[in-house]
């Protein structure tokens, strides 16, 4: 039983199945990093993922295109983003409450949207709808170990690590990156440095919505083909935790979220297997978001002990 | 100005006051007997739902469209599912307050207090609960009827079609969640499969929305050589039938209501992998029930609790054009020996909820559970 569970580990379908569930919580997680990093705490991923998922099933319904579907995704992730923007910057109410009231009546205003346009409640299958398919790389999937993990993975899983790289290049190479993170780390300084410190927090809050709206059409119009009421489920919470293990390290953001899609893979595994209680086994991944959070404050309780680090 | 004012507003609401009490003491003029109509109320939450309160929904709109001389209000009373006492009570209070109704049917673990203090309230009121969790302690009161879907053998029924189906010898299930009532349904699939020396896997995935872990769990299984999978996880469930949806030699079991029917015009790739749907007939019963009103014999019924498995009709397979088009006339033929065989009771379906209390269910779940499972 044991030898069977260790065997499914280092197979090349767990590879594969990883890369599939990492989709979603890498998406998630460069869009809270991005906000994070201009000093704005976006905890509204899980409710943009939700109105994007179900967007894009109706725009690519309604134009017939899965493209035009992704771009009703983003743009309504934009929508969210601004309205969060709207109130906080310019009404001055807490960032913070507006989120937890988006994330509060996301599924439900999912559903009466969906109850309107098709008089359902459960799911969007009685709409027919074009999706995205996957991708098969002309050489690459000839090889034989690399073709199978890296050709034939979903559409927007190339376009989600093409967004990775350029990402990094955004953030650190370029002068709008840089004055970007200055405002996260010092908006006083930024501003004294002639810097609009507002444009360019907007600017990476609409790129979060992108982001995170990207995670959820993955989900809706690329891994499935339907929105179905919940099917975000948390993905966006880890994307959230990834960035609160990173502390701001890009590298660490992306190895926690694919960290937590190995997690959640694990939790498969063991979902069919008496070896440990159920229960037990669907909380792997949460316990694993606990105690990798725990360990990365204890670890750097330690290096700021030892003077090796200033204290943030 | 301002006390004309007060006083024009105190007349306004004195009238609206006396304005309500007249339309209350209105008589209703259709008292049940006196025009030989059948009149039943349905209080379901909301439509929609694609499942289960659908089917009775379903089921009401189908008596309404036959040519008889029933009629059956349907009423939408918690849209938003908020399932609150105070709601509930009004509805029932407006629709048993005139006798305007022969029959008052509700139902389903959630409501069903509601119901039972409206059986109280309403004495001589008649009541059916279509779908009942628990029987009171005082007893089911002496003016409803309860019943309940066997789901039980449902899952007996599932098994020993997986079992002719699967060509591997391996079949699956996906079970939302890890709990006695939920694995009621698949006590009697365990029991029909380690009989008959099929292997199955058995998958909590823990969540009845999450449809990425749905469709991961079910690839896993397929690579486990399952060929035949059944969910009965709601919403995770449209992750099940995709990944079955993958694999041509794959066969996907709906539950609740006819999946296939459900998907074969918007989605036929997934219509095209569902071979037939687990079914709680909770129409059936209601249509049965409201038979039994038209014939007299529901007052027999009166203060009972009562399963309605495969005998009654109140579970059974879709079977559909698709199904018959894709299972073979053994198949079928077998299926009915094990439909009689549960019917005239030589074979008893172990029901793992209302068998066992909870010591005994943790006793004896895990071996029943585990008899032929693989992991």
């Amino acid at each position: 039983m044991l030898s069977s569970i260790f065997s499914t580990l280092f197979s090349m379908k767990f590879l594969i199945t990883i890369v599939r569930l990492a989709t979603p919580i890498v998406f998630a997680a460069i869009g809270t990093f991005i906000a994070a990093q201009s000093g704005i705490g976006n905890i509204a991923i899980e409710s943009i993922m939700t109105f994007a998922a179900l967007a894009g099933v109706l725009g690519s319904y309604l134009s017939g295109s899965p493209w035009i579907g992704v771009l009703t995704g983003m743009a309504i992730g934009v929508v969210t983003v601004m309205l969060i923007a709207f109130f906080s910057m310019k009404l001055g109410a807490n960032a913070f409450l507006i989120m937890i009231a988006l994330n509060t009546f996301a599924d439900s205003v999912a559903i009466f949207v969906m109850f309107l346009m098709t008089g359902e409640k459960g799911t969007t299958a009685s709409l027919t709808t074009p999706i995205l398919g996957s991708w098969d790389i002309p050489i690459i999937k000839d090889i034989p170990f690399i073709g199978e993990v890296f050709s034939g993975q979903l559409t927007l899983t190339y376009i989600c690590w093409l967004i990775v790289i350029l990402l990094f290049i955004f953030i650190y190479k370029t002068p709008t990156g840089m004055r970007l993170r200055a405002c996260g780390l010092n908006p006083d300084a930024a501003r004294t440095a002639g810097i609009n410190v507002e444009r360019l927090q907007v600017l990476s809050l609409v790129l979060s919505g992108i982001f995170a709206a990207l995670g959820g059409v993955y989900l809706s119009l690329n891994y499935l083909k339907i929105y179905s009421r919940g099917m975000v489920s948390g993905q966006g919470w880890m994307g959230v935790s990834a960035n609160g293990i990173a502390a701001g390290n890009y590298w660490i953001l992306i190895l926690s979220a694919i960290i937590f899609a190995v997690f959640r893979a694990v939790s498969i595994i063991f979902s069919s297997n008496s070896a440990l209680p159920t229960d037990l086994v669907n909380a792997i991944p949460y316990i694993a978001v606990f105690v990798i959070l725990t360990a990365v404050s204890i670890i750097n309780y330690y290096r700021v002990k030892r003077g090796k680090v200033e204290e943030q | 100005m301002k006390k004309l004012l007060t006083v024009l507003l105190a007349a306004l609401m004195l009238f609206a006051l006396v304005g309500c009490g007249k339309k209350e003491e209105t008589p209703a003029d259709t008292t049940p007997a006196d025009d030989g109509v059948t009149k039943v109320a349905v209080l379901i939450p909301h439509r929609g739902d694609q499942s289960y309160f659908d089917t009775i929904a379903g089921a009401a709109d189908e008596v309404n469209a036959a040519d008889n001389n029933i009629t059956v209000d349907v009423f939408e009373c918690d849209p938003s599912g908020e399932k609150a006492e105070a709601n509930w009570m009004n509805w029932f209070d407006n629709v048993c307050e005139d006798h305007a109704y022969d029959l008052v049917v509700c139902g389903n673990g959630d409501y069903e207090d509601f119901l039972y203090k409206a059986c109280e309230k309403y004495p001589d009121q008649l009541f059916f609960n279509y779908d009942y969790d628990y029987v009171p302690e005082t007893g089911i009161p002496a003016n409803c009827y309860s019943v309940k879907c066997n789901t039980a053998e449902l899952g007996y029924l599932i098994g020993s079609l997986s079992a002719s189906v699967t060509k591997t010898g391996t079949v699956g299930v996906v079970v939302g969640m890890d709990s006695q009532s939920m694995n009621q349904f698949i006590s009697g699939y365990c029991q029909v499969l380690t009989d008959n020396d099929v292997k199955y896997v058995i998958s909590y995935p823990g969540s009845f929305s999450d449809t990425a872990l749905g469709k991961e769990v079910t690839a896993d299984m397929i690579s486990k050589g399952a060929d035949v999978i059944w969910q009965v996880a709601g919403g995770l469930g449209n992750g099940v039938i995709d990944a079955c949806s993958e694999h041509d030699d794959v066969w996907c079991i709906g539950v609740d209501q006819d999946q296939y029917l459900q998907f074969k015009d918007t989605n036929p790739d997934w219509a095209n992998t569902i071979l037939t749907s687990a079914l709680k007939n909770t129409g059936v019963c209601l249509k049965s029930v409201i038979e039994m009103m038209g014939n007299g014999t529901f007052d027999q019924k009166l203060g009972k609790a009562e399963m309605w498995g495969i005998a009654l009709n109140g579970v059974g397979i879709a079977e559909n054009d698709f199904y018959m088009a894709h299972t073979d006339e053994a198949t079928r033929a077998k299926l009915n020996e094990v439909l009689a065989s549960v019917v005239n009771g030589q074979v008893k379906v172990i029901d793992c909820l209302t068998d066992w209390n909870a010591d005994e269910y943790a006793a004896n779940w895990p071996a029943l559970r585990d008899g032929n499972r693989v992991e």
